[in-house]
């Protein structure tokens, strides 16, 4: 709690259910933009020490008084299905295309964190989401101490992705600019 | 209805391509895009535009600060806000920056169409 006003992120509860209905908007947006079935999902904390990215992970910052750090990885099987459909009848150069794998993974991440903040809106906080930063590579990432990592597994028929979330985000921001110079 | 002269912002161009193809499939023009906010700035001058889809979120300048300058250049200036953000705080923020318009992402081709022209028939007719 600050003051009066009680940011969603602040609170274990409140991270939960925000995973919650990220995994539920995330599996709607598959069916609805990728025409990709979901198969199973899982939400918990995260026990390990690291964070496993797969091959190809899209990252924002949502604030709202706190910061939370949210990332979507995908297999490649999974990301590349999603691109052939949010692409259908669109000219794509060959040599572009990777580009526009990536903006789809962005897009993903920025549509459905957007669509569900009004679920946990308060009077008077505005969110501020950042634009995506995409990681192209499968790398582990150390836990700080005082973080606090949620993960949702969503299993497709064109392989699966995970949803990371942790808590504060301040701490990752330093990290995810370094590895992205790096 | 005429035939409107859209420009569209954003600066995924995955967004860019797709809302073009809606564009002209609803039977309009794609006069220019652009992926930044000071690019937008610049096309909208060389293209003088019916009407703007502008996306919130953009790295440098977002969308609710590049519609305050194109309203500032052209009061006349029809923007129409492409965004995510669910959040009634943004739609009124959207409002306060100038917009005429808001549209949630993602779209859908026909209330992409209605958008645009109920936006052009309610503010822009008086002005062309």
């Amino acid at each position: 709690m600050t003051g009066n006003t009680a940011f969603v992120f602040e609170s274990d509860s409140g991270a939960r259910t925000f995973m919650e209905v990220i995994v539920e908007r995330t599996k709607a947006f598959l069916a609805e933009e990728g025409a990709i079935a979901e198969l199973s999902d899982a939400i918990g904390f995260l026990e390990s020490q690291s964070l496993v990215l797969k091959s190809m992970t899209a990252i924002l910052t949502v604030e709202d008084g706190a910061k939370m750090v949210l990332a979507f990885s995908f297999d490649r099987e999974l990301i590349d299905r999603l691109f052939e459909q949010y692409s259908l009848g669109i000219e794509i150069p060959e040599d572009e295309k990777e580009m526009y794998v990536e903006e789809t993974a962005g897009d993903m991440i920025n549509i459905v964190v957007g669509n569900v903040l009004a679920r946990f809106q308060q009077p008077g906080i505005a969110f501020k989401i950042s634009t995506p930063l995409i990681i192209n590579e499968a790398k582990s990432i150390s836990k700080y101490k005082n973080t606090r990592f949620y993960s949702a597994q969503i299993n497709t028929e064109a392989g699966s992705m995970m949803v990371y979330c942790v808590t504060p985000g301040e701490l990752y921001n330093k990290h995810f600019k370094r590895e992205k110079v790096l | 209805m005429k035939a409107l002269r859209v420009l569209i912002v954003d600066d995924s161009k995955i967004t860019v391509k797709r809302l073009s193809d809606m564009v002209k499939n609803a039977g309009h023009n794609v006069v220019s895009t652009a992926t930044s906010g000071m690019l937008a700035l610049t096309e909208y001058e060389k293209c003088k535009p019916d009407i703007v889809t502008m996306d919130i979120t953009m790295p440098d300048m977002d969308g609710l600060e590049t519609t305050k300058k194109l309203i500032e250049y052209d009061p006349n200036t029809l923007v129409v806000m492409m965004t995510s953000h669910s959040q009634e705080q943004m739609v009124l923020d959207a409002i306060e920056a100038g917009a005429k318009g808001y549209l949630l992402k993602p779209f859908d081709a026909g209330r992409l169409k209605v958008v645009l022209e109920e936006t052009y028939e309610k503010y822009g007719e008086k002005n062309a």
